[in-house]
């Protein structure tokens, strides 16, 4: 168990920069998750910390001693890789020894180890396979197991559940959670896949291009998404986003609305605070399980800063527990809205939406987020 | 790949140690073609009192490959190579990939047997098989012929280009024959149109193990055409340094002739032949 | 198709034409061979059945089974030196060269190959020039690094002959093997050496416990495949010491035993039929040496999925 901490960590491939200026603070025990799309460099964000690619510049921290040229074994990490690297020609056991047998550790201790991983993993019957004979999800197991005996400061995965299919992934990110909480160990996860990240972690780090875009709990980022970016990231489906531009009179007099025009239409928008001038551009974000239907849902109140807007139904698609409708606006935009799975309501509809103005995000023209 | 493996210091002079160890390899591997070449440019005096040296203005000489040139038919010699391997490398390639489009796409009677039956091939030298070899090119009246040793090579490449190329075919996505099939599209169509340009990539691979030891071959040339009229190149230089070994000039110059040619494709071509020697895993 | 309902018409027009010439010019051939060396052929050029009286003569009449064991042991000897040397090396470069934070690593690579590429006849001539004492390149290159004392007319002597030429044959032909190895070790995903860099083990060990393991049915393939270019080698000795593969036969291998035996040399004539004899045992030695390498090599290295 340790913290890590990345200080104005960059990575050149050539003349092409990878990671550029990240820094970040991650305590001992807690669950980290990095997320963003493909191509983000997650990965090299992960080798970066692992030993496996050096440092361009920067200061790297494990336990508060700088670790920047040290080998991943100096650093005491262990990493379970996207493809599993498990070596095909050992048996589980000796997969799960190679690590130990390298630090020359003596044989009653490292086959002590390897039998307690395996029982806390559910490998013990696997020992004397190949990872030829194993299921994903088994060689899934392994590579985890391969890195608990050698009981690491901090443990890496790189998408480790990419390779699994959907129920074995759900089963193998309830394990891992689980295995957090036992082991209590510093652990950096990556992945693209943000139910994954919600899930599982204590501290999402969201990368975009090389950079963060944002650091905070998964409900922070959920509600308070710090721009664009990571509004479109998480949730699923994704924030609705619609344009929008200030217009005059801007309401000076009263300054928790502005006037602004979305699709032809004039309305209020609360804002807490904004150098508004005229005719700039929003974006107005409101995530699809926050919009109602009115005559739908019996509760909804309406407020008086709260936006109306009429719309047809272009299409709806039932998944059971709930039904998403499909809706463009004047201008096309196009809008996603949850509602429950036994609603009535079908295609070519006419409906009103109702966005309650207190579950409104506001961004700004370069995109942060001003409420 | 870690790059830390060439980051400390110790692994800097490892590194190091690395380089000059396939630098001295290289060396050996390049220096004695160099030499020859060098040297072929010299008079006597220049090639025996200071072999290392290049040319100069006093040692330069061409005089060997004028020899060359009046006492040999190098460049009819060349032709015949140049016909006997480019024939031999068409046929390989075309009838290698109707076999193999054969045998990868019909199950039929006796399919599999025709699969062991060319796999002989690849393991058995076709050379041990002279004897009577030539005793059907005599009787076809063929000897000393350029048909004669591209027949031959054409039964020595085809076991491998088989190989290959149904290994090469078998990974083809089936989608692809099924919906020409289901456009009542005929097989020969499919072959020639679909899966011909379809197993371009494996070509390369297919010429480069055969055209090697074709152009190089000495064995056959010796034994079914050694006369003046199907003479190859490799036979050739074997002949005429056999009657000038004295000749220092000579000799050299013959031996750049021969390697010359093979040194420029390579330069051309290295990065095709490596990549097709390799089946692709060298991008 | 009438002469067999079995196969449609298609897959004969595919096969036959390939199947025929390989058939004509090299499987027919081979059997043919086969069957000849159970024949004598008499002055007048008529061939009688003898059995396997040819083999008798050739493995026991002193006449020829001296320098039949002459070739097959100096090729015993070719094949070692190659195993010892040529794929040792191959294996060492291929492994450097497939490192690729290794600068210029595919420069070397393609620089090493290229003597591959050449004639073996002309490699023998290079080499013969180059070794020649009256030229004495050898000898001053030897002497940049003190050696020049311990240089002979190596491939004049009968000690050193076979040896010179077997090196001068790996020299040519370490390329084949480097590529065979090279091919797959690039194939060895890299994520398996990240792990167990990750693991701790250092390159040497990476290599010795990961890598090596994983290209053990390469380097069988590469062990079969010198066996039997090295028993069907014929041109490096051919054009370096002639048909009679001097000094004293010292470098005498079956493929020059079975030239010589074949088409004859100097005054002796050739025989067809002790020829046919010599080549089906080379074929028998090859056979046995693949179904040792199928049933043994290949069925103990499992060929592990990467
Ligand atoms: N070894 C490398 N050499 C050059 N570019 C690389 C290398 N590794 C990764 N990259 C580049 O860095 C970027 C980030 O890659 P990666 O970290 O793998 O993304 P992610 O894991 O987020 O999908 C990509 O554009 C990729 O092409
Ligand atoms: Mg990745």
């Amino acid at each position: 168990m340790a913290s890590v901490s990345l200080k104005n960590i960059h990575k050149s491939f050539g003349k092409i920069e990878v990671i550029k200026d990240v820094s970040l603070e991650i305590e001992s025990g807690e669950f980290v998750v990095f997320v963003g799309p493909s191509g983000c460099g997650k990965s090299t964000l992960l080798r970066l910390i692992c030993g496996l690619e050096e440092i361009t510049s920067g200061v790297l921290e494990i336990g508060n001693e700088n670790v920047t040229s040290l080998s991943p074994r100096q650093r005491g990490i262990a990493m379970v890789f996207q493809s599993y690297a498990l070596y095909p020609h050992m048996t589980v056991y000796k997969n799960m020894a190679f690590g130990l047998k390298t630090a020359g550790e003596d044989k009653s201790k490292i086959d002590q180890k390897i039998r307690d991983a395996a029982k806390v993993l559910q490998l013990d019957q696997l020992l004397n396979r190949r990872p030829a004979e194993l299921s994903g999800g088994q060689r899934q197991r392994v590579a985890i197991g391969r890195a608990i005996v050698r009981e690491p400061r901090v443990f890496l995965f790189d998408e480790p559940l990419s390779n699994l299919d959907a129920s074995l992934r759900i089963q193998m990110r309830i394990e891992i959670s689980r295995l957090h909480e036992s082991l209590d160990c510093t652990t950096i996860y990556v992945t693209h896949d943000q139910v994954e990240a919600m899930t599982l972690a204590d501290k999402i780090v969201v990368l975009s291009e090389g950079k963060v875009e944002q650091v905070g709990t998964p409900m922070s980022l959920y509600n308070e998404p710090a721009n664009l970016f990571v509004a479109k990231f998480i949730g699923a489906p994704a924030m609705n986003l619609i344009q929008a531009h200030t217009k005059a009179p801007l309401e000076d007099n009263e300054p928790r609305y502005i006037n602004a025009e979305i699709s032809g239409k004039s309305v209020r928008l609360p804002c807490l605070s904004y150098n508004y001038k005229d005719n700039q551009n929003l974006t107005v974000g409101i995530r699809p399980e926050h919009i109602n239907i009115l005559g739908e849902d019996q509760k909804t109140q309406i407020l008086e800063e709260d936006l109306q807007l009429p719309v047809v139904i272009d299409l709806v698609e039932r998944l059971g527990d709930v039904s998403y409708l499909y809706i463009h606006m004047e201008d096309g935009t196009p809008v996603v809205v949850t509602v429950s799975g036994q609603s009535k309501l079908n295609i070519d509809k006419k409906i009103n939406l109702h966005i309650p103005a207190t579950k409104i995000h506001l961004f700004n023209e370069s995109g942060e987020r001003i409420m | 790949m870690f790059s830390s493996l060439f980051n400390s210091s110790k692994n800097r002079g490892n590194s190091a140690f690395i380089h000059l160890f396939l630098l001295a390899y290289t060396l050996l591997a390049l220096f004695p073609v160099f030499l020859i070449i060098i040297n072929a440019f010299k008079t006597r005096k220049g090639i025996f009192n200071d072999p290392l040296a290049l040319p100069t203005s006093a040692t330069f000489s061409t005089k060997g490959f004028e020899k060359v040139m009046a006492n040999s038919d190098f460049f009819h010699y060349f032709s015949n190579s140049l016909i006997i391997t480019l024939g031999a490398l068409f046929f390989i390639l075309l009838l290698g990939a109707m076999i193999a489009w054969a045998l990868s796409e019909y199950k039929f009677f006796g399919s599999s047997f025709m699969r062991f039956f060319m796999a002989i091939g690849i393991i058995v030298p076709i050379r041990l098989g002279s004897v009577s070899i030539l005793e059907t090119i005599v009787s076809l009246d063929l000897v000393n012929t350029k048909t004669a040793l591209i027949l031959v090579y054409i039964a020595q490449g085809l076991p491998m280009a088989v190989f290959i190329l149904s290994e090469f075919m078998a990974q083809i996505p089936k989608e692809l024959k099924e919906a020409a099939r289901c456009d009542d599209v005929s097989e020969y169509k499919i072959f020639f149109q679909i899966i011909l340009p379809l197993t371009r990539p494996a070509i390369a691979t297919v010429a480069v193990f055969s055209i090697i030891p074709i152009w190089n071959d000495l064995w056959f040339p010796l034994i079914l055409a050694p006369g003046e009229e199907a003479r190859t190149v490799t036979l050739g230089v074997q002949q005429f340094i056999g009657q000038y070994v004295t000749d220092w000039n000579s000799v050299l110059a013959s031996l750049t002739l021969a390697v010359v040619p093979v040194l420029i494709l390579y330069m051309i071509f290295s990065k095709h032949i490596i990549r097709g020697l390799t089946a692709g895993a060298v991008k | 198709m009438s002469w067999h309902p079995k196969i449609p018409l298609h897959v004969f027009v595919f096969l036959v034409p390939g199947v025929l010439i390989y058939t004509i010019f090299s499987a027919w051939p081979l059997i043919d061979t086969l069957l000849l060396s159970l024949y004598e052929q008499d002055d007048s050029g008529a061939r009688h059945f003898v059995g396997l009286a040819n083999y008798n003569i050739l493995l026991f009449d002193n006449e020829w089974s001296n320098g039949f064991w002459n070739a097959m042991w100096n090729n015993l000897k070719f094949f070692v030196i190659h195993m010892l040397v040529q794929n040792p090396i191959s294996l060492l470069i291929a492994a450097l060269v497939s490192n690729r934070m290794l600068k210029g690593a595919n420069t070397y690579r393609t620089l090493i190959f290229f003597p591959t590429l050449l004639s073996v006849v002309i490699v023998g001539f290079i080499w013969q020039l180059i070794l020649n004492p009256l030229w004495g390149v050898s000898e001053t290159l030897l002497g940049y690094i003190g050696l020049d004392d311990y240089f002979d007319a190596w491939l004049g002597m009968e000690p050193t002959a076979l040896i010179t030429i077997a090196l001068i044959s790996v020299w040519q032909f370490v390329g084949i093997p480097l590529m065979l190895i090279y091919t797959a070790l690039l194939g060895i995903p890299d994520e398996l050496s990240d792990a167990a860099y990750v693991d701790g083990a250092s390159p040497r060990r990476i290599f010795w416990k990961i890598k090596l393991p994983l290209i053990l049915p390469t380097l069988g393939l590469v062990s079969i495949l010198t066996f039997i270019g090295n028993f069907n080698a014929f041109d490096l000795i051919y054009s370096i010491k002639g048909g009679l593969a001097g000094p004293n036969f010292s470098t005498d291998i079956l493929g020059t035993f079975f030239y010589r035996t074949f088409f004859g040399f100097q005054s002796s004539l050739g025989s067809p039929t002790m020829g046919a004899t010599v080549a089906a045992m080379m074929f028998f030695v090859i056979l046995v040496a693949v179904m040792i390498y199928f049933y043994l090599v290949q069925r103990k290295l499992q060929r592990y999925q990467l």
